[in-house]
């Protein structure tokens, strides 16, 4: 996972395994990024394998972006990620789109 | 942690395989004329075992049919169903059926689910036509548990300790097995979410209430959820009335993950006995007390004499060899798990053929080295192969030939001192020599009248590209077989011999060397020194009784042993032990056999039974006539193991005593 | 030290033409002192009371087990014909291991000394030939001989003693 700062908004590329052993990692990552200020694109197209804790922590990072009306939005979420959102319970939770 | 259920399917994976192997085995063994009940039972309990794994990791279509054959089987047991030779058949095929698809399962492919349904609905067909059928319910064995008034499903909340993911616990995979087994409506609570700046990621905050509409009884959801680490924390209640939809979560079919896992790598594994571990854990154990006394030695160091250091070496060289010796003794593996895969080959065979076969197998607990068994696995079978295609005859022409209709053929396995013999004898036309020397002339490899004995010119069919098969069949026949036996055999350190006679039979011999030599023996001790005798050859131990005793001449002696005459020797008389007197008193006798025949030798006294591994004294010396190999007892003397066979011969040839080894004579 | 890798037939003259230094274990049998290449030797080991075997010739005593390897004890007091040692019970026995390597195998026979024994280091050049016609047996196993400390000390070949036996 890594994120970029574009000219108005932070991209954020979620890599492609999400999982408990790089999670303070991502949390750090996904800290930074809040601190710019600025619009979030979430890009998910590469998520091959995701868990639920990293589910947990994107969760709380949208619930905080949100609190802060910071903007942000998901870009071509993965079909596992879809997946593994839907199995948890946890895929409107997120505003992952439906289909 | 993504979804990996990597390690418990490889444990699902033999476990699977080998129930498959044994039902294979009771199935061939099975006699239509009398069913054994205990065989059906058998038979019942395995599809019953395959389909409950199965369900766990969701293999559906295999649970389902195993489900369908277990079913099956249970009207066979209550008898409201009798097997027919048919029914076996079919059997047979369904349990490769499986096969298949574990074996798909285990290299990651998708399994057919074709050829499953296809048999499925045939056992069903013929079920239908059946009154009372066994019923279809899982449990039919237990008593069952679900309440009759639980129509809908069950209620379900999770509520993970915090440090859940870091046990190991993974929601989603839990989630995933539910909803294969019914309709699942998850709804997840985030109430005890912290903010993000407070939140540790590695703790779980979330809990779940979980609907899943379903048939199931409790016990299938319990079976699901007892992979779950803290599965204290998950309450299972049952649904009577419909509730307000939840999203809900369609069973899905595709079982394999799409994730790339890291350790796509096969791992290939082996079933070890739990006192072969016990002796590698006693055996480290003793490592380390070497290790911490050498620690201490240098520790202390202030000029402590050099032997203890010495004298602490040596001892951990000898533990590390002997541990080295152990792990190797894990990969020694019966030979049954190849000899079983025959008898189903044979059965397959020899109806393609239109021939009728019986194999009778001995020595399948024989142990070798598991690579070894692998790489005897093809050569054994084109052997079988070439028995079944151009060995065995036609039961016509057996009768015209006065044979039992039924061929036999006899698949052996033995120690030899430090080598395995494996024999494929049978029962059929024997060898052509004429056949083999015309062909072997035409073909140029020998001149006309070279006047070779029989062993030579059988030694021809082991030549690349030789058959005097008259019609190749897509069996064998082609010629490409035998040479490449004899190059498999021979690159392991093996021998291949062949024995023939025209119209009675062949005899197909291999000699194997052994990595690792361990056998079961007895301790003796003669003129005060320690002696081996192997176990097997061991008939009896008596006490030497005078009455019995009949001496013929100087060399030859009987004993009247239960209504027989036996030969007595004396270890000293055949190795030339200096000092010793043929004095019967208060000795021991063991009754050996060996080759069908029985020997009596004099011992002095009785020491334990233990398990020895054998050295091989030719790495430093000669071979010794009358030796087998030598072991290290406890006390780390060397000790000589007796060769019986050798023993025999000398009892029946008394001038082969007293011929020393030529030392000129090297290997 | 100069050392001659490739196992060949010694012959003493093409050693005194050797240079260089060259290091024996020297060791007494029967009163008589004798030397190996210390080249030659694996290992010093305690005594291990041997464990007879049938048939042999009687310089093979038996064999004994080192560390998990069985390995023949040869006496060179009846390998030579020489009058038997007596044996002092206060004396400590040891087992001289000798080895040598072909195609990569290795074989190893033990010798049974009453004595412990000594390392030197001489030259090539203070190998003199051996003469001594009489023991018909003992010269062939000899390279020559030297003199350490007013003893006369016969260098053996570890080759020629362990083909006896493999």
């Amino acid at each position: 996972m890594d994120w970029q700062l574009k000219n108005d908004y932070v991209l954020i590329h979620c890599g492609d395994h999400m999982n408990l052993a790089c999670i303070q990692d991502h949390k750090k990552i996904l800290s930074e990024a809040l601190m710019k200020n600025k619009p979030i694109t979430l890009e998910a197209d590469k998520i091959n394998s995701i868990d639920t804790a990293s589910l947990q922590l994107l969760l709380v990072f949208t619930q905080e972006a949100t609190r802060r009306k910071i903007q942000w939005e998901w870009k071509a979420p993965s079909f596992t990620f879809l997946y593994v959102a839907n199995l948890t319970g946890l895929k409107e939770l997120l505003s992952l789109p439906k289909e | 942690m993504p979804i990996n259920t990597n390690q418990f399917l490889q444990t699902f994976v033999d476990e699977s395989m080998e129930l498959l192997q044994e039902s294979e085995k009771t199935l061939l063994s099975i006699d239509i004329q009398s069913v054994n009940s205990e065989n059906i039972n058998h038979l019942f309990r395995a599809m019953h075992s395959i389909k409950g794994t199965s369900a766990i990791f969701n293999f559906t279509s295999i649970n389902l049919f195993a489900n369908t054959l277990e079913s099956f089987l249970g009207q066979v047991r209550s008898n409201t169903r009798i097997l027919t030779k048919a029914d076996i058949d079919l059997l047979l095929k369904s349990v490769d059926c499986i096969r298949t698809a574990i074996v798909n399962i285990k290299n990651k492919n998708p399994i057919n689910n074709g050829e499953l349904s296809e048999l499925s609905t045939i056992f069903n067909e013929k079920m239908v036509g059946m009154p009372h059928a066994a019923s279809d319910k899982i449990g039919s064995l237990e008593k069952p548990i679900e309440r009759k008034t639980q129509k809908f499903g069950w209620d379900i909340t999770f509520t993970p300790s915090r440090n859940s993911f870091q046990c190991g616990t993974e929601p989603s995979r839990l989630f995933k097995q539910l909803s294969e087994i019914g309709k699942l409506s998850i709804q997840a609570g985030i109430d005890q979410l912290p903010e993000f700046h407070q939140l540790d990621p590695t703790e779980c905050h979330l809990n779940w209430h979980l609907k899943l509409y379903t048939d199931a009884p409790q016990k299938e959801v319990e079976n699901i959820i007892y992979w779950v680490e803290d599965k204290e924390n998950v309450c299972i209640t049952p649904i009577c009335t419909e509730e307000k939809e939840s999203p809900i979560i369609e069973k899905k079919s595709t079982v394999e993950n799409k994730t790339t896992q890291k350790n796509a790598a096969q791992t290939t594994s082996i079933r070890i006995e739990t006192k072969k571990i016990d002796s590698l854990i006693n055996i480290t154990g003793e490592l380390i007390i070497n290790q911490s006394k050498l620690n201490q030695i240098t520790k202390n160091f202030n000029g402590t004499p050099l032997t203890d250091i010495y004298e602490t070496l040596d001892l951990l060289e000898t533990h590390s060899k002997e541990l080295q010796e152990k792990v190797m003794r894990i990969r020694m593996v019966p030979i049954e798990f190849l000899f079983n895969r025959f008898q189903r080959l044979a059965h397959d065979l020899s109806k393609d053929l239109g021939k009728e076969v019986n194999l009778i197998i001995a020595g399948e607990q024989t142990e070798l080295d598991k690579n070894m068994i692998e790489m005897l696995s093809d050569p054994i079978l084109h052997l079988m192969r070439n028995a079944l295609d151009h060995g065995i005859e036609l039961p016509a022409a057996r009768e015209k030939a006065k044979k039992p209709s039924v061929a036999t053929i006899w698949l052996n396995a033995y120690q030899k001192g430090s080598h395995i013999i494996i024999e494929m004898i049978d029962d059929g036309a024997g060898l052509n020599k004429e056949k083999i020397l015309s062909k072997a002339i035409s073909a140029g490899l020998l001149k006309e009248n070279q006047g070779l004995s029989d062993d030579e010119i059988y030694k021809f069919i082991f030549q690349p590209g030789f058959s005097t098969a008259e019609r190749i069949s897509d069996i064998s026949g082609r010629g490409v077989g035998l040479d490449v036996v004899y190059k498999n055999i021979t690159a392991l350190g093996g021998k291949i011999e062949v024995q023939s006679k025209m119209g009675i039979g062949t005899t197909f011999r291999l000699c194997l060397p052994l990595t690792l030599a361990i056998m079961e023996c007895q301790l003796i001790k003669i003129s005060g020194q320690i002696y081996i005798i192997p176990l097997m050859n061991i008939l009896e131990i008596t006490k030497l009784d005078i009455k019995q005793f009949n001496k013929i001449n100087d060399r030859t002696r009987l004993y009247h042993f239960r209504e027989q005459y036996i030969p007595i020797v004396f270890l000293q008389e055949i190795f030339s032990i200096p000092n010793f007197s043929v004095d019967i008193e208060k000795k021991l006798l063991i009754i050996m056999e060996v080759n069908n025949q029985l020997i009596g030798l004099v011992v002095d006294e009785l020491l334990s039974q233990q398990q020895i591994v054998i050295k091989n004294i030719e790495e430093n010396y000669e071979k010794i006539p009358g030796i087998a190999g030598v072991t290290i007892l406890d006390d780390g003397k060397a000790a000589l193991i007796l060769d019986i066979n050798a023993i025999l011969d000398f009892a029946s040839n008394p001038q082969l005593i007293n011929n020393k080894p030529e030392f000129s004579e090297k290997n | 030290m100069i050392r001659d890798a490739k196992p060949r037939k010694i012959n003493t003259l093409e050693e005194s033409n050797l240079s260089g230094s060259f290091q024996f274990l020297s060791f007494n049998v029967a009163g008589h002192y004798y030397g190996l290449d210390l080249l030659t030797i694996k290992e010093v080991s305690l005594w291990h009371e041997p464990t007879w075997i049938p048939n042999a010739p009687d310089y093979v005593k038996g064999i004994i087990n080192i560390r998990g390897t069985i390995i023949p004890i040869i006496d060179l007091c009846d390998r030579f014909s020489l009058s038997p040692e007596k044996y002092d019970p206060l004396s400590k026995r040891i087992i001289i291991i000798l080895h040598s390597k072909s195609n990569a195998i290795e074989r190893s026979i033990g010798i049974p000394v009453y004595q412990v024994p000594n390392t030197y280091t001489i030259d090539y050049s203070d190998i003199v030939p051996f003469t001594d016609n009489k023991n018909i047996i003992l010269k062939n196993y000899i390279r020559g001989l030297v003199t350490i400390e007013n003893k006369m000390v016969m260098l053996l070949n570890a080759k020629d003693l362990m083909s006896d036996v493999i």
